[in-house]
């Protein structure tokens, strides 16, 4: 597999601190105040993302001495640019880079300036995904009201089959979940979810960015373009991460679990859900509840369809 | 009752954060948990579950807010403490993540059939069990628990034995097999010297000083305190670890570190030395002197037997050419071991501004081997000391923990160690200790073991020098002056390290001996100098 | 005396096995060492009469124990589970009568029984039309007049409730290996339903569904396909992500795929076929009733040899759960049941659950279920943990089982067999006690399930019972 971009990664040249090194991603938080992540692979990926691939391994752990050895001071960064100023087609490059002030001993391993030249990466775009599948559906039997139809039966009953990893959630009887209820009464719900909730990415964003990526498989409907320019409006009220995700749900873009869960929707009357069936249980492992949250606001969306009466 | 703390910019794995949050909820007394970035919106609910507006407003949707309600403050400290914990937890939990763990030795056995030894350190009551099970499976065996019966020591040596495997404890505290460390033991280099010894700090001692003196150790035998001291046990593990270092080709020196054995033990266990044909060398605690036996040298004190190991170690093929070459006290000392003279200088001047009513010499010890070694010298320096290790029941402190005057005091006896850890794992008691002889005006020299290496505290030193400051303080508020000597056993390559300890303890002005024999020999000269000067 | 074996230590590599304090071990590891650490409990939790009974069965045995275990060991490693039809109860299941009532789990009287056991008798009264209405079915109930007894007197088992009554259809399963059969009902599907102790109309109105259209259709569509070799398909299954008892998603589709071609062909209504198709497939734990008659069989027959402590029965009522050893045989060994740790449907928590039920443990007892958790990653999320506590969970059952499965293997383990045939002394001296994956009841009748997770078995069960073989067996 080639390396990918993300179609929102803002083009180099530009340099971002680390902010977390985790198991599947490295954080790292870009001027223009969103998280921009590197991943492993396409599984992983998002609109804001660089899947790295087998590079993955080396990169994370050169990563993780820079971000560990620099004491927590965040003083770690990862510089992405074009290498000289020569060709236009020329690969572009990230570097791992030990920022000034910083006092503890010269990390190990050869962290610093470790380099990677991402050659022949891919750009990743999902919205060309969804108008071929969107296509590739239209003629199948029953058609997408079929297709909905039959995704909302068996999205509906795993999620009422499974269990929530944490009653804290927005979905759960806690304070959350009693904030999330009046909230749904508001008139500016689901907009009003922005930054709320749990989480290092707050759950009512992971539930935003499953709600537009269902509600999208109704069509370009004005309705949504009201929807889309809300959230963008209300950006600065979340952390990083949660802009990172908005950005890309807002672009027609979800991340690549929710774009395969939107896909075996669209296959779902064909192959009898079971395209859908594992890309659900698969996106109900993601992080700690947000597979959870933006499923249940997938399903919200795919109501929302249902109410509107879908485009064929 | 609420708080409110918070991470700037902070970015945790979400999987902590829920980790966090479902942790805190489950604790005692907590009402109320939530671990949420301070956006917008859950500020809002923040306020309306009461927590500080102000406080809140200013934070961004970067930084990490840790809400917690609960009972009492108390609950409230220990929540938000949990809930940092939970978060940095990944860290630690990543570190053991080298440690294979099963649940029965039988399926450890099935993990590595190559298993030779097992460590058993589990409680007292089931330790013979477990021993057993591991001899049984042909196992080598060092059994650190203590409180095991006499007649199950006896019946796993036995067993032990008849298999022709080494049965190290119960009650054993330290060995070094093939250079590495078990339990609480020291990183030595590796060498010629083998070592039996029925004491733990005993052989701590002796192989760090063997180390410091150049030469190293092949292998050090932990055979538990009763083995050669009972006739009933009869020196069993002793023997066989004499034997086998007696064939063993990388064991050129031997050396015994035990209390008085038994009188027929002591004469097997001397036979076995005489008839390994190697250089040895035999260390008694509290013995009287007694002279060298063919190639078999009686070593006065622990420095002693170290210095003759190390000799023996380095070419010298008699006792008689080894204290020959062991340069005497009178003269230089290649061992950096300051000179008696030197000593008495240093006494004098410890002793000069020190309060007329300062009289007593107190010995604070961590490892019990060294605290007898300090009471039997300075029993014979000065008389009259009190111990709770004292084997006359005259002198046996009545109240181990007020000292009375001249006082050696075993911090790891089970009157201070019950439902409590040894002072080598937590040095807190012994703090306290220090800071409490500092407020007896009559405390005249405190006097104090180091213990470092494996199984002890990260840093011992380290939490010591505020009581010895204390102390010091309070001597000198009443117009005298307290002196603290010490000596650290341990090497260079320990995980605290030698010099640093030292350098910690130096600070803050103690005196550090380079063993814990001219330690105790220059408190007992300052106390001399003490008495001689009200005389 | 002989020092060889020291020499041989000091000229070799040292490699511990640590028991007791961690650090020793990590210390060891940390100087370049090789350690093993082993987290030692006290044998038997410390009790002095298990652990005598322990010491007194290594000293020496009036039978031969391991050849015994071997023996129990052999029988069901060579079973071979299979599915020949779908009966009545009354025809098919010995001693099967119409005032008779089986449940899960061992002997309980009615005034004992839990919640949900209760709301599932009140059921099957009502569903063999002994009564009109639930008042009525509780005082016949209470009057004696009904006779209670467990499935597993009976050579059956029954999920949750375990109820089973004699006009319903049950499923068939023999042991092609050595003759012997098993019984289960047929799965009712999820929410409201008969073995979480509900009883009204729909649910009573389901089961005559069941009885009258669905099992005839599986039954016949069974015919045509022949039997169903159930050792293969569980074999199947644990490489498609399930472990036979909490997630079944793989083996109710096999199911469907293996009987559909033939329902199809069925001269039925269509609308009658498509409902019974529908039905399968919006039930994931449709295969659950048939791994349990499965499960059962091939541990039948390992019970009764004498001088063997591997147990045979692992069976829950919702008021004590209870286990038998094959070298005991008819003897229960029981303590109450536990409280299920686990995670809950929105809605619902702890306060909600009825105490551990159901005979679905017979198929930890067969070496499948919690045993072969490592083999379903995806069920952690309903039992908390990540796949490698999965993982974990199988690995501890290694040390307390007697053999490693040649059929049923797990994937992740790098194809090892699952861990099977528990041996009751391993429990007991390590203090392991089996991995039980279930599903939780509400502890009032007629809810249904409210969470899954993982449950522990009460350790004085297998202690009893290991003290009653030294009593038998031990010199």
């Amino acid at each position: 597999m080639r390396p990918r971009i993300g179609f929102l990664v803002p083009p180099p040249d530009w340099s971002a601190l680390i902010v977390g090194v985790y198991e599947k991603a490295i954080s790292l938080l870009h001027a223009d105040g969103a998280l921009v992540s590197l991943v492993r692979g396409a599984e992983d990926m998002e609109a804001r993302a660089i899947a790295l691939d087998e590079s993955w391994d080396i990169f994370a752990w050169k990563a993780k001495q820079a971000f560990e050895e620099a004491g927590y001071k965040r003083q770690a960064y990862v510089d992405f640019r074009l290498p000289g100023s020569s060709g236009v087609n020329q690969a572009p490059c990230i570097t791992l880079r030990i920022g000034e002030g910083y006092g503890g001993a010269e990390p190990s391993h050869g962290a610093q300036g470790f380099s990677l030249a991402l050659d022949d990466a891919e750009p990743w775009d999902t919205r060309d995904e969804l108008r071929q599948g969107c296509r590739a559906a239209l003629p199948a039997d029953g058609g997408l009201a079929a297709a909905i139809a039959a995704s909302l039966a068996m999205l509906k009953a795993f999620l009422a089959q499974t269990i929530p990893e944490s009653s804290d959630g927005i979905g759960g009887g806690g304070s959350f979940g009693k904030a999330f209820t009046r909230l749904k009464e508001r008139q500016d719900f689901p907009a009003c979810l922005v930054g709320f909730g749990p989480g290092t990415t707050p759950a009512g964003d992971d539930w935003l960015a499953g709600f537009l990526a269902a509600a999208e498989l109704g069509g370009p409907l004005n309705r949504l373009a009201g929807l889309q320019a809300d959230i963008r409006q209300r950006l600065p009220s979340t952390g990083a991460a949660g802009r990172a995700l908005l950005l890309g749900a807002i672009a027609g873009a979800p991340p690549a679990y929710l774009s395969r869960v939107r896909q075996a929707c669209l296959r779902c009357a064909a192959d009898g859900g079971s395209a859908l069936s594992l890309a659900i249980e698969a996106a109900l492992g993601h992080g700690a509840s947000s597979g959870r949250d933006s499923l249940e606001g997938f399903q919200a969306g795919l109501e929302s369809i249902q109410d509107f009466s879908p485009r064929d | 009752m609420k708080r409110l703390t918070v991470r700037k910019d902070a970015y945790y794995d979400s999987v902590f954060l829920m980790l966090a949050a479902r942790g805190i909820k489950g604790m005692k007394g907590v009402r109320e948990a939530v671990v949420a970035m301070a956006t917008a919106m859950n500020v809002e609910l923040l306020v309306e579950l009461g927590f500080n507006k102000a406080e809140l407003k200013a934070l961004s949707p970067n930084d990490m807010a840790v809400a917690i309600e609960a009972d009492d403050e108390a609950a409230l400290e220990a929540a938000t403490q949990e809930a940092f914990d939970a978060l940095t937890r990944k860290k630690a939990a990543a570190a053991g993540a080298g440690l294979v763990k099963t649940g029965s030795m039988a399926a450890a056995l099935k993990l590595d059939e190559d298993a030779n030894v097992a460590i058993i350190s589990v409680p007292g009551a089931y330790a013979a069990r477990e021993a057993r099970k591991a001899l049984t499976a042909g196992l080598h065996v060092m059994l650190f628990s203590d409180n095991v019966s006499l007649e199950d020591e006896i019946a796993l040596k036995k067993l032990a034995l008849s298999k022709g495997l080494l049965m190290m404890g119960p009650d054993c505290g330290t060995a070094i097999i093939n250079g590495k460390p078990l339990c609480f033991a020291n990183v030595v280099r590796r060498g010629s010297v083998g070592i039996v010894a029925a004491s733990g700090t005993g052989l701590q001692e002796v192989s760090c000083l063997i180390d410091r003196y150049g030469a190293g150790v092949s292998q050090a035998i932990g055979t538990g305190g009763r083995d050669l001291k009972n006739a009933a046990v009869g020196g069993m593990t002793s023997i066989l670890a004499i034997k086998a270092l007696s064939a063993d080709p990388a064991t050129t020196v031997l050396a015994v570190v035990a209390k008085p054995p038994a009188p027929d033990v002591a004469a097997k266990l001397i036979q076995a030395l005489k008839d390994s044909g190697k250089p040895s060398v035999a260390h008694f605690l509290g013995m009287a002197p007694r002279p060298d036996e063919g190639n078999v040298a009686f070593a006065q004190d622990l420095e002693e037997a170290a210095l003759l190991a190390a000799r023996f170690a380095g070419g010298d093929p008699s006792p008689a050419s080894a204290r020959a070459n062991i340069l005497d006290d009178s003269g230089n000392d290649r061992y950096n071991r300051p000179r008696p003279q030197a000593i008495q200088a240093l006494a004098s001047t410890e002793a000069a501004s020190m309060a007329p009513g300062q009289r007593y010499l107190r010995g604070l010890y961590t490892g019990g081997t060294l605290a007898d070694e300090a009471l039997f010298l300075a029993q014979r320096a000065l008389g009259g000391v009190y111990s709770n290790n004292h084997t006359d029941s005259a002198w046996l402190m009545a109240d181990p923990k007020l000292s009375v005057g001249h006082a050696i005091v075993d911090l790891g006896d089970d009157v201070f160690t019950a439902g409590k850890p040894h002072p080598m794992i937590d040095p807190a008691a012994r703090a306290e200790r220090i800071a409490q002889e500092g407020r007896d005006p009559q405390t005249a020299v405190i006097l104090m073991d180091l213990v470092i290496g494996y199984g002890s505290h990260p840093d011992p030193a380290g939490a010591c020098v505020q009581a010895i400051r204390e102390a010091r303080a309070a001597a000198e508020a009443r117009g005298g002056y307290l002196p603290v000597i010490a000596s650290v056993t341990g090497t260079a390559a320990d995980p605290q390290g030698y010099a640093g300890q030292v350098a910690k303890l130096e600070a803050e002005g103690v005196i550090v001996m380079p063993s814990n024999y001219r330690a105790a020999l220059l408190a007992i000269e300052i106390i001399k100098h003490r008495s001689g000067g009200n005389r | 005396m002989n020092a060889d074996k020291v020499l041989k230590l000091f000229s070799g590599e040292l490699r511990a096995v640590n028991e007791g304090l961690e650090s020793f071990a990590e210390n060891l590891i940390q100087e370049g060492g090789k350690a093993i650490h082993v987290e030692w409990r006290p044998p038997a939790g410390g009790d002095a009469k298990a652990i005598a009974a322990l010491d007194a069965l290594s000293a020496g045995c009036s039978v031969d124990v391991e050849a015994a275990n071997a023996e129990a060991v052999r029988r069901i490693l060579a079973s071979k589970p299979t599915v020949v039809g779908i009966g009545i109860a009354a025809d098919v299941v010995p001693g099967m009568a119409k005032d008779l009532i089986l449940h899960a789990g061992p002997p309980v009287r009615w005034e004992n029984m839990c919640g949900p056991l209760r709301g599932a008798v009140i059921g099957g009264i009502l569903y063999e039309g002994l009564a009109a209405t639930a008042a009525e079915a509780e005082a016949l109930a209470a009057s004696g007049k009904i006779r209670f007894d467990p499935c597993h007197h009976h050579n059956a088992v029954g999920p949750m409730a375990g109820v089973m009554t004699s006009s319903m259809p049950v499923w068939i399963v023999e042991n092609k290996a050595f003759g012997n059969r098993a019984y289960c009902t047929l799965n009712e599907g999820l929410g409201k339903v008969l073995r979480y102790g509900a009883y009204s109309a729909e649910v009573i109105e389901r089961l005559r569904w069941m009885a009258s259209e669905l099992a005839p259709i599986l039954s016949e569509a069974l015919a045509l396909r022949g039997e169903l070799d159930m050792k293969t398909i569980i074999a199947q299954v644990l490489q498609m992500g399930d472990e036979g008892h909490n997630r079944n998603r793989a083996g109710t589709s096999i199911v469907i795929r293996e009987l559909a071609p033939h329902i199809v062909l069925l001269d039925r209504p269509k609308a009658q076929l498509s409902k019974a198709l529908a039905f399968l497939n919006a039930n994931d734990h449709f295969f659950l009733n048939l791994t349990m008659p499965s499960a059962k069989c091939t541990v039948d027959a390992a019970a009764g040899i004498e001088g063997s402590c591997i147990i045979t029965t692992m069976a829950r009522n919702g008021t004590e759960f209870g286990i038998r050893l094959s070298g005991l045989p008819g003897r229960w060994f029981t303590g109450p049941s536990g409280v299920v740790d686990g995670l809950y449907l929105p809605g619902f928590g702890p306060n909600d659950a009825a105490r551990d039920i159901g005979d679905s443990v017979i198929t930890e007892t067969s070496g499948i279920g919690g045993f072969a958790m490592a083999a379903a990653p995806a069920i952690v999320k309903f039992v908390g943990g990540s796949p490698k506590d999965a993982i974990d969970v199988t690995l501890r059952m290694y040390e307390i089982t007697a053999a490693e499965n040649d059929a049923y293997q797990i994937p992740a383990l790098d194809f090892r067999g699952t861990p099977t045939a528990i041996d009751v002394r391993k429990v007991v001296e390590t203090g392991i006690l089996p991995a039980i994956n279930t599903g939780i009841a509400h502890k009032e009748p007629g809810i249904g399930m409210v969470g899954a997770g993982l449950v522990k078995p009460p350790e004085n069960a297998f202690r009893d019972a290991l003290i009653a073989f030294a009593e038998k067996y031990a010199q």
